[in-house]
Formats: structure tokens, sequence, C-alpha cells
């Protein structure tokens, strides 16, 4: 008989606490990789941006252009890393590398892994942004740091959020070309309507409403708010409540999906 | 008297695969039954397309059924409790070894996704390395394994959690005579501890050797079952002989099959038969085998 093991975790958490050691023992050999991708990338963003627009934009909402655009770069580099590890990196464990299935022939389920996964991802997600964070100061950014440290939770919850977005993709794609529309129809959409590069108010109302549907905008928003000190904490909850709202939502649908597509 | 439950009993099983978007529906498995017996170790043999990989998938609720009961252990296999789950696992067809971890890790974590402790596992995962002769891969990545290597850790995988209960479907498919003579020791080793084995294979001997119960499917149906030696008896009788063409002429009036270049006839005397052979008849006389039971049940017709 196999001896469990005495930990703390309740029974039904474990598998997804596995999930996520699996996780983090691939992680192993890529992690500098990751992370000077994860900061370089964004940081040329940020610095062409920045550099560029500060010509034309002197101040915006009493900051300049540089410290307004940082908390947008960490969202958006949040949503890049995360969706893109729900969308394409899951639709490769799931359909070729067959893990998932491989994984259900345990005792583990379907939510297991996708929390596991999940998990994992918010913790890379606190890494990179610190690392971003610190960057874009020695760029020039002038934000809170305790600002930061008190949107750790804001960022883990965003990060979550967009895998699952991630997730129901996997859930529908035929094959990964079909991620072509995950660009098209959320990525891009997001970078641009979710005031993550400039202010959300210069679009039209109807753009600003449906703006309100896509979780970086209430990422952007409440990282934004918090290094810059400009939200409360009532403000900071509102984005959280829309963002656990996307959360569930995405997560159940996924879930679904992934399931009915993995026991067909 | 009451008989004692067995591991696995299906009734009416049937799975039917309809592809979304369109596309013909298969019928892949069309209402059969079975019982595996508690520490046997049953083949279910078939031609390819059979239905053999769908119903392990049922069995371990890889793919849901579409009619007809299935139990394990007396419980629907589709809801079975996570103690349950534990004492189960499966040898898939393909081999989805994980590629971003190393030999002793695909074990390790396979074995903590069955709740087995760390400390358990430290012993466990060299002993299973050395039991399947990979302990001079356990640092290795899966894609520096060769086949034989990842079929023998697949294998070795599902030992992991020390099951009851072992689906293996088609361990020995694409391996050298030395791997399977080797995974064949480990098989017969696991009934001698009593487990229950559910087996798949194309090669009849490994069949006739390793399986106290054969059933037989073809087009997602039952053909016959029984033990290898009785299937024989009531199908193909004790003797072949494989007469080349031309035929002579008045032999008995045997069972006799025509494939070709020669003709097999299947007799339960060999030695009279032998006498009204003429002298200059071409002919191999063998003992009958499960692969002639094979062939005269499921047909010589080719299969995808
Ligand atoms: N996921 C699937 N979707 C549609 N058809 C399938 C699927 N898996 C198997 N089949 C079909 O079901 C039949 C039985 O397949 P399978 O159980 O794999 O046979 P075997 O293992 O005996 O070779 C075949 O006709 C196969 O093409
Ligand atoms: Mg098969």
């Amino acid at each position: 008989m196999p001896v469990l093991s005495h930990s703390a975790v309740p029974l039904m958490l474990r598998p997804a606490l596995v999930v996520f050691f699996r996780q983090l023992l691939c992680w192993r050999t890529m992690w500098r990789q990751y992370l000077i991708l994860r900061l370089v990338e964004p940081a040329i963003f940020f610095y062409g941006l920045g550099a560029g627009f500060a010509m034309l934009i002197p101040q915006i909402g009493g900051f300049d252009y540089k410290t307004f655009l940082l908390p947008g770069s960490i969202a958006m580099s949040l949503m890049f890393g995360s969706l893109i590890d729900g969308s394409y990196g899951a639709y490769v464990r799931i359909f070729m590398q067959r893990t998932w299935p491989s994984f259900l022939a345990t005792p583990t389920r379907i939510a297991h892994i996708m929390a596991g996964e999940m998990a994992f991802i918010g913790m890379r997600s606190v890494l990179s942004a610190t690392m971003l964070l610190l960057a874009g100061m020695m760029l020039g950014a002038k934000v809170s740091v305790l600002g930061f440290i008190l949107a750790l939770p804001v960022i883990v919850l965003l990060a979550i959020t967009l895998m699952a977005v991630g997730y129901v993709a996997t859930g529908l794609a035929r094959s990964i070309d079909d991620f072509d529309f995950v660009w098209a129809f959320v990525l891009t959409p997001m970078m641009v309507f979710s005031g993550a590069l400039v202010d959300l108010r210069v679009y039209p109302e109807p753009i600003q409403w449906l703006a309100q549907f896509l979780p970086l905008t209430h990422g952007v928003a409440a990282i934004r708010g918090l290094l810059l000190g400009t939200i409360g904490p009532l403000g900071v909850f509102g984005h959280m409540a829309a963002l656990l709202a996307i959360l569930a939502v995405c997560a159940t649908l996924a879930h679904h999906l992934l399931k009915q597509r993995l026991t067909d | 008297m009451t008989t004692p439950q067995p591991a696995i009993q299906a009734k009416g099983l049937t799975k039917t695969y309809k592809p979304r978007g369109g596309g013909p529906v298969v019928e892949a498995v069309k209402g059969i039954d079975f019982v595996v017996k508690k520490g046997t170790c049953t083949g279910l043999l078939g031609p390819n397309g059979a239905g053999k990989s769908t119903t392990m998938k049922m069995l371990m609720g890889l793919t849901q059924r579409s009619g007809g009961t299935l139990d394990i252990f007396g419980h629907d296999a589709a809801g079975l409790s996570r103690e349950e789950r534990t004492r189960i696992a499966l040898v898939p067809q393909d081999d989805n070894l994980d590629p971003d971890l190393t030999v002793s890790e695909n074990l390790m974590v396979y074995g903590m996704l069955f709740g087995i402790s760390r400390a358990v596992l430290k012993d466990r995962v060299p002993q299973i390395l050395q039991y399947m002769q990979l302990t001079e891969k356990a640092d290795a990545r899966v894609n520096q394994l060769s086949g034989g290597m990842k079929r023998r850790l697949t294998i070795g995988r599902a030992l992991v959690n020390d099951p009851d209960l072992l689906f293996l479907d088609e361990p020995t498919t694409g391996l050298d005579p030395q791997a399977r003579v080797m995974i064949w020791q480990r098989i017969l080793e696991l009934k001698k501890q009593g487990k229950t084995l559910l087996l798949t294979t194309h090669y009849m001997d490994e069949a006739q050797r390793l399986c106290d119960h054969i059933i037989m499917i073809d087009h997602g149906k039952v053909l016959d079952e029984g033990s290898p030696a009785q299937l024989i008896d009531k199908h193909v009788k004790k003797h072949v002989f494989d007469v080349t063409k031309p035929i002579p002429l008045d032999l008995p009036p045997v069972d006799s099959e025509d494939v070709g270049d020669s003709v097999l006839f299947y007799v339960e005397d060999g030695a009279t038969f032998r006498k009204k052979l003429p002298e200059d008849a071409t002919y191999l006389h063998r003992p009958a085998n499960m692969e002639d039971v094979f062939l005269r049940l499921t047909g010589r017709k080719l299969r995808d």
C-alpha cells in the first residue's frame, strides 16, 4: 500500500501541488532563459515607447510618460507570459506531449492540473514583474516600491486570470494554428484597449465600456493605481473582484471544454 | 455458493466516437460482455481497430463510454474513488512520458501524483529503475532513450504505485526479442504476486505464454473467449499440417483452409493423418497455436 504523505496539505489539493512541483522541475533548466526574455523584451518596449512618446506626451494624469507606462508594461508582460502558457504551452502539454492524459491515469483530475499550473504561473509572474520593476526604475520611472508590494496579489490574480483565458482558447483550438485567433482577437485588443499604453479615456465611450470586459484593463488600473499611489483600497478591491469574476467564468468554461475533449 | 467478485465486469459495453464538426461516426465497441477474474492475466486480442485500446481507455476513465455498464472492484469505472484509483495503473499503447523531465523525475512525479510520499519514493524509484534495467539512464532525458528503454520506463512508471490491477496496452510492440523476454519475465512475476492483469498484444506466442484467459474481439464485438488451450481445441484441433500445393488427392475429409501456396489441415490425431500423406508430399507439421486461432477467427484480410 502506498504511504500517503503526512503534509498538512488537504488530500484534495495534493495532486495540484505535485503539478506545481512538476512545473518547477521543468523550469529548473530554463528559468534563466525565461527571466532574460521576460525582462529584455518588455524593457526594450518600455524604453523605446517611453523615450519616444515622452517627447510628445510630457505629462499624463500628472505623471511623466515613463512613469505612467511602467505599470502598463508590467501588466502587458504578464499577459504575454500567462496567456501564451495557457494557450500554446497547454496545447503542447495536452495534445502533443500528452502529459495531461498521462496524469489523468492517476488519481489526478483536470481541475488539479489547472490549479497546479496556474499556481506556478502566479509565482513566476511575481519574479518577472519584480525584475521588470527594477529595470524600469533604473531607466527612470518614478514608482512606489511599497505600492508594488501591495500590488503583488493583483499581479498573481491577473496572471492566473489570463492563463484561464488561454485555457479557454486551448479548449476550443483544433490545431496549434488556431492560436492566431488569440493574437488577433485577444492579445492585440488587450494591448491596445486596456489602457496599458495610453489613458483609456482617449477612446470613445463604447470602447471604454467594452474594455471593462478585458482582464488586462482591471490589472492595469489596479497595478498603475498602486504603483503611482492614485487608487484607494476600494478601487483595488473593485478591480480584483472584476478579475475574480472573469477568472471564475473562464476557468469554469475551460474546465468544461477540456474535460469534454480529454474524455471524448 | 457465492463466486468471488471479479476485478472487472463489462455488460453491453459500447463506445461510439462522434467527431465534432462532422465526419463519420465510429462504433468502436459494439456492446461487449466480459469478466476479468482477480489474480489472472487476461488477454484482449484482436486485429488493429478491433476496439482494444478504446476498451482500456473506458476502463481508465480516459474516454466516456456510450452505453452498457463497466465495473471495477464492483464499482462503476467512471466513478471510482480516489483510493480505488491509486490501485490501478495503465501502460498506454503510445508512450506519453514527460519529455521535460529526467527518467527518475518521471517516476518521482508520477508516484507523487498517486499520493506516495517523497520519502518512500526515494527508495522505490531506484528499485524500479533497477527492475527495468534503467539505472544508468536515471538522469537522462526521455528523448535520449531508445524505443525499448522508453517502453520499459512506461511499464516501470505503471508499477510505481504497486497497483493491484494493471492494464498493459501492447507493452511489447516494436521491441527487440531481448526486451520482450525481459518484459515477459516481469509480467509473470507480477502474476505471481497475485496482481490482476489485462493485456493486449499482437504476438500470439506472447498471449499463449502469459494469459490464463483470452478474449478475442474484432469490429467491436467479442468473437470467443476461453483459455488458450480451450480456444485451440475448439477452433483448430491439436495439429496443423501445412501442405504445399499441389495437394495430394484422397486425403481424409478434415478441417482445412486454403492460404494460397499451401493448404492448412487441422487434425486431432497427427500420426494417423501423416500416414495418409504420400511419401513425396511437401509439408510442415507443427502443434496448433493461438496464431491459428486468431487467423481463423478474424480472417486473413489485411487491416489498416
Ligand atoms: N479518438 C478517436 N476518435 C475517433 N475514432 C477513434 C478514436 N480512437 C479510436 N477510434 C477508432 O475506433 C476504432 C477502434 O480503435 P482502437 O480502440 O484504437 O483499436 P485497437 O486498439 O484494437 O487497435 C478504430 O476504428 C479507430 O479508428
Ligand atoms: Mg490499440
